[in-house]
């Protein structure tokens, strides 16, 4: 360990248990404690427009879908192409408490936090029971089991009288100390709400990882015969990280539910999963903080392309589509550039930095 | 200094604004509207003429001053035929303080309903279905909901058809869209309207349809009312004249007929205006993102020696 | 017993032309082991260039179908060359990744097109009478669609079989760095795999363009409908394709002939090859013809 608790220009690492700490220098710790007070005090300095609080919320939602992917597709190495059926079952979770009970019953309206657990809970199972295939399955033939799941999802969502065949179910406004919420501070509520649930997650997935048990989901990705070999258990594994990711997704469901005070399958179709999958690359497979770069980064870029093709086809003759075709283009075009010349995602960008300002004003 | 140099920007601001309301006030009003439609994904092919459709119209009323000096700014917006974004248009469109509202999809109605009643804002979906206005004050139909032109339908096949109670099978879309007329027909059936309501057909994305036809003609189907969008019609209704089961046209007598191919079928324009008294007011060429065929079916042998042939 | 072996009939139509379909996927994954998400959308600018060449620069159409197939051909080569040969050796969710990003790059091309929002149709070019045999029927557009997938497939099996670039092609699936040894140009092979996948993937978009209409949402969405054909039969395997392709054009013509309308039930055509891929993976994991990786530590 470096004399100095707040700068250090190396790793200074004696043990193992150096190796697993949290914050490897006080600055480290300062620095994102000021950044997450930041994140909590802004609001009251400022605010923002409806719309842009729906993005945030949206962001901040899909930021705890990611952790989840991030799980099983990142650090588990299992590609899941029907995360977003998972999601959608978190939200209609919710749904169906609403259909039983009515919109606005009391555990709907007081209970969320409960609801919201509940949600990631039945999330598990199911991810859980989804995985199961995984002990035999492999590869593609794996994901595409996924997406066998998320064909299943969509169609029973649709079928059932029960779910209203995929039309809206309506979730009542939450109630908070103050009473009632009213449609003013609905996504400002909301935004501190997923910031303490964004912040959970990523302190539980950033413990896990210290865990065996988030070594053995590397250990199974990097190669499973060897992890058999050395004690673990690569189905029950496999099993696990579905359930995990599931948890995770589930949690995002119940918030979205509650954020948009309405659940239609729309919100959870398969490409809404493939979405997810391009947050997680583009943010950085296998890496915590890249489930935090995915989802911004695609979002605003969705709406900058959005901005851009609006202002692009004021200007052109509206004949042309041009507007229309620039946003699924500049979408895949990023996707595709991301991966052809940043394989390893925002993330690494964000370690390249890191280890600069570590080091500065040494080169190595 | 410090304060002059504040002094001279807030001057100039001031005067800027000024001499920016004068312009306004002479130019009229501008009401600002917003339209969140799917562009692209699915139904884009009624959603891309739509929007066409609804900028040039608003560019027309502007032009030719059909509100005088007063002009409509309508702001498109593609939402891809997804709820989500749709809500985040639509919050957008009210920071930017529309006085009125174009939605699209049955599903995104439906989804921002509490939305609507909670802002007051007055919102036209390019979606009929009749659920949009269960609990809900501010959203309009156009035209007639999708139940009533699908019972309109069902109406027109019992005025005109001949002989006993006419059997009817539905095709319909997997979607609250598709699904929303069923359970208004069968109301109307249950009401006293004279007809059979055989089956109900959902699609998928069926290359072949000769089986469910076949199936319906042995059920003894007459007429199929379809309520979807176009591609599965007309899948369906290829296979339906391969199998000589359209008819040429409803009711009057069937001009001379080659022995088999009584195929060509009648474009989905609206054909019972006149029975049920809807009109088309709509100003611009809408295409619903609904086509209504009625194929007849008739058994083959009925074909060739038909009354009045 | 007509209206069975009616939907036997349609089954096997349906479940060819999905063979068709299919094949691409195959191709490329044999030799590159990749999962071309973008298939679907390859698929629909075949069936529009055809389109295209008939309805606007005035082609007869079978030429303008062979000229599509060329053209997807060298379109679907240039694809490889451009997006992914940078990209071998990189983990495969990447690559999958980065077929997800073509899919949408190729959608916005075709939205700059007409055919991102109108519909089209082929001109009617084959007879309209029904082929009937014993209450069993099938339009000639269905026979011609069998008969062109019968024929691809059995000229990319010979080729797979016996000519020294499908030898070579087969040799890089089997193991790229031994193949490179004895002189075969990898890239070459994986350009060539793109190429006659997007080739099958023409032939494809025009049968299904002649049965659907040209919609483009219709018609890039088969690209995910044969997912389920793709995996039952083995990701490596032509004949796979070929025999999961008729089971589940059976299996969807069952379920919407037996199972809709009755019990309630409704579109289980959508879903049942999904039930059925499921449960036919945890007996058999790589599918009914797919090659068992042996894996060693």
């Amino acid at each position: 360990m470096s004399t100095n608790r707040w700068l250090a220009t190396g790793n200074y690492f004696t043990s193992y248990q150096d190796e697993q700490r949290l914050f490897f220098t006080h600055l480290d710790r300062t620095i994102l404690t000021m950044f997450l007070l930041l994140l909590f005090v802004w609001p009251l300095l400022f605010t923002l427009s409806n719309k842009y609080m729906l993005v945030i919320d949206n962001i901040l939602i899909a930021v705890v879908a990611i952790i989840g992917l991030n799980i099983v597709t990142g650090f588990a190495g299992l590609i899941s192409i029907g995360h977003a059926a998972f999601v959608g079952i978190g939200a209609y979770t919710v749904a169906s408490f609403s259909r039983t009970l009515g919109d606005s019953h009391v555990i709907i309206t007081h209970a969320w936090p409960l609801m919201i657990v509940l949600s990631g809970l039945t999330g598990a199972v199911f991810g859980a029971i989804v995985g199961l295939p995984a002990m035999r399955l492999k590869h593609l033939y794996l994901a595409i089991a996924t997406l066998s799941f998320q064909m299943i999802f969509t169609w029973t969502i649709n079928f059932l009288e029960f779910f209203n065949q995929g039309q809206t179910i309506s979730i009542s406004r939450v109630f908070w100390f103050t009473g009632k919420l009213g449609r003013k501070d609905h996504y400002l509520f909301w935004y501190y709400v997923l910031l303490v649930v964004v912040v959970l997650s990523g302190f539980m997935v950033r413990n896990l990882l210290r865990t065996r048990y988030g070594r053995c989901l590397s250990a199974v990705r990097d190669n499973d015969r060897a992890a058999d070999a050395m004690g673990m258990h690569p189905g029950l594994t496999k099993v696990y990280a579905f359930g995990l990711a599931g948890f995770f997704a589930g949690v995002a469901g119940a918030l979205h539910a509650y954020v948009y005070r309405g659940v239609g399958f729309e919100s959870f179709t398969l490409h809404h999963s493939i979405t997810y999958l391009a947050m997680a690359i583009v943010g950085g497979l296998g890496t915590l903080n890249g489930s935090f770069w995915g989802p911004a980064a695609i979002i605003t870029l969705e709406l900058q392309v959005e901005t851009l093709a609006e202002h692009a086809g004021q200007i052109l003759p509206s004949t042309w589509n041009l507007a229309t075709a620039l946003k699924p283009f500049s979408f895949g075009l990023v996707i595709v550039l991301f991966l052809m010349f940043e394989p390893r995602g925002i993330a690494n960008w964000w370690r390249i930095v890191r280890s600069y300002t570590k080091l500065w004003p040494f080169r190595y | 200094m410090e304060n002059r140099k504040r002094m001279t920007v807030v001057l100039s601001l001031t005067l800027i604004f000024i001499v920016a309301f004068t312009f306004q006030a002479q130019a009229g009003q501008t009401y600002k509207l917003g339209l969140s439609l799917a562009i692209t994904g699915p139904t884009s092919d009624a959603g891309d003429p739509y929007s066409k459709g609804v900028e040039d119209y608003f560019n027309y009323v502007n032009d030719m001053k059909l509100l005088g000096d007063d002009k409509i700014d309508c702001t498109i917006r593609d939402d891809q035929y997804k709820t989500d974004i749709t809500k985040r248009n639509f919050e957008d469109f009210l920071d930017q303080g529309i006085v009125f509202y174009l939605n699209y999809s049955t599903g995104s109605t439906l989804a921002l309903k509490k939305d609507f009643d909670e802002e007051k804002m007055p919102t036209i979906p390019a979606s009929f279905h009749a659920g949009n206005l269960v609990d809900s004050s501010y959203i309009f139909l156009p035209i007639a909901s999708y139940s009533a032109q699908a019972i309109g339908l069902a109406e027109y096949v019992v005025n005109n058809h001949k002989g006993s109670t006419p059997k009817v099978a539905m095709f319909i879309h997997p979607s609250a869209f598709g699904r929303g007329p069923v359970s208004d027909v069968e109301k109307a059936v249950a009401a006293g309207l004279d007809m059979e309501i055989v089956e109900v057909v959902e699609h998928g994305k069926d290359l072949d349809n000769t089986a469910m036809l076949k199936r319906l003609n042995s059920k003894g189907v007459q007429y199929v009312i379809s309520q979807t969008i176009q591609s599965p019609v007309a899948t369906m209704l290829k296979d339906a004249s391969r199998l000589g089961m359209v008819a040429k046209t409803f009711g009057e007598p069937p001009p001379t007929l080659s022995p088999r191919s009584p195929v060509q079928v009648r474009t989905p324009s609206w054909p019972w205006p006149r029975s049920t008294g809807v009109m088309i007011r709509l100003p611009t060429p809408i295409i619903t993102p609904m086509a209504l065929w009625w194929p007849r079916l008739l058994p083959k042998s009925f074909d060739a020696p038909r009354p009045g042939a | 017993m007509s209206y069975f072996f009616q939907l036997v009939v349609s089954g096997i139509v349906v479940g060819s032309i999905y063979a068709l379909a299919a094949l691409g996927f195959v191709l490329i994954y044999k030799s590159s082991k990749v999962l071309n998400i973008a298939h679907g959308q390859i698929i629909a600018a075949g069936a529009f260039i055809a389109y295209a060449l008939t309805g606007w620069v005035g082609i007869p159409i079978y030429i303008s179908f062979l000229l599509s197939m060329v053209i997807t051909f060298f379109l679907a080569m240039s694809v490889e060359r451009i997006f992914l040969r940078r990209l071998i050796g990189e983990p495969i969710i990447s690559v999958i990744m980065v077929t997800i990003g073509l899919m949408s790059i190729i959608d916005g091309l075709i939205f700059l097109t007409p055919f991102g929002s109108v519909n089209f149709s082929f001109p009617q070019f084959l007879p309209q009478e029904l082929i009937s045999f014993g209450g069993v029927s099938i339009s000639w557009t269905q026979l011609v669609g069998v008969i062109v997938t019968v024929l691809m497939i059995g000229g990319f099996s010979w080729f797979f079989k016996k000519s020294t670039v499908g030898i070579s092609m087969r040799a890089v699936s089997d193991d790229q760095f031994a193949s490179m040894s004895v002189g075969i140009s990898v890239p070459r092979v994986f350009g060539l795999a793109w190429a006659t996948a997007g080739l099958s993937a023409a032939a494809a978009g025009g049968i299904i363009g002649n049965i659907t209409g040209l919609n483009f949402e219709t018609l890039q969405a088969f690209g995910i409908t044969v997912f389920p054909v793709v995996i039952l039969g083995g990701l490596d395997s032509i004949l796979g394709a070929v025999v999961a392709g008729i089971i589940m054009g059976v299996i969807q013509q069952f379920a919407s002939g037996y199972l809709d309308g009755n019990w309630g039930l409704n579109g289980t055509a959508e879903v049942l090859p999904y039930i059925i891929l499921l449960i036919i993976l945890l007996f058999k994991p790589h599918g009914l013809f797919g090659i068992h990786e042996i894996e060693r530590v």
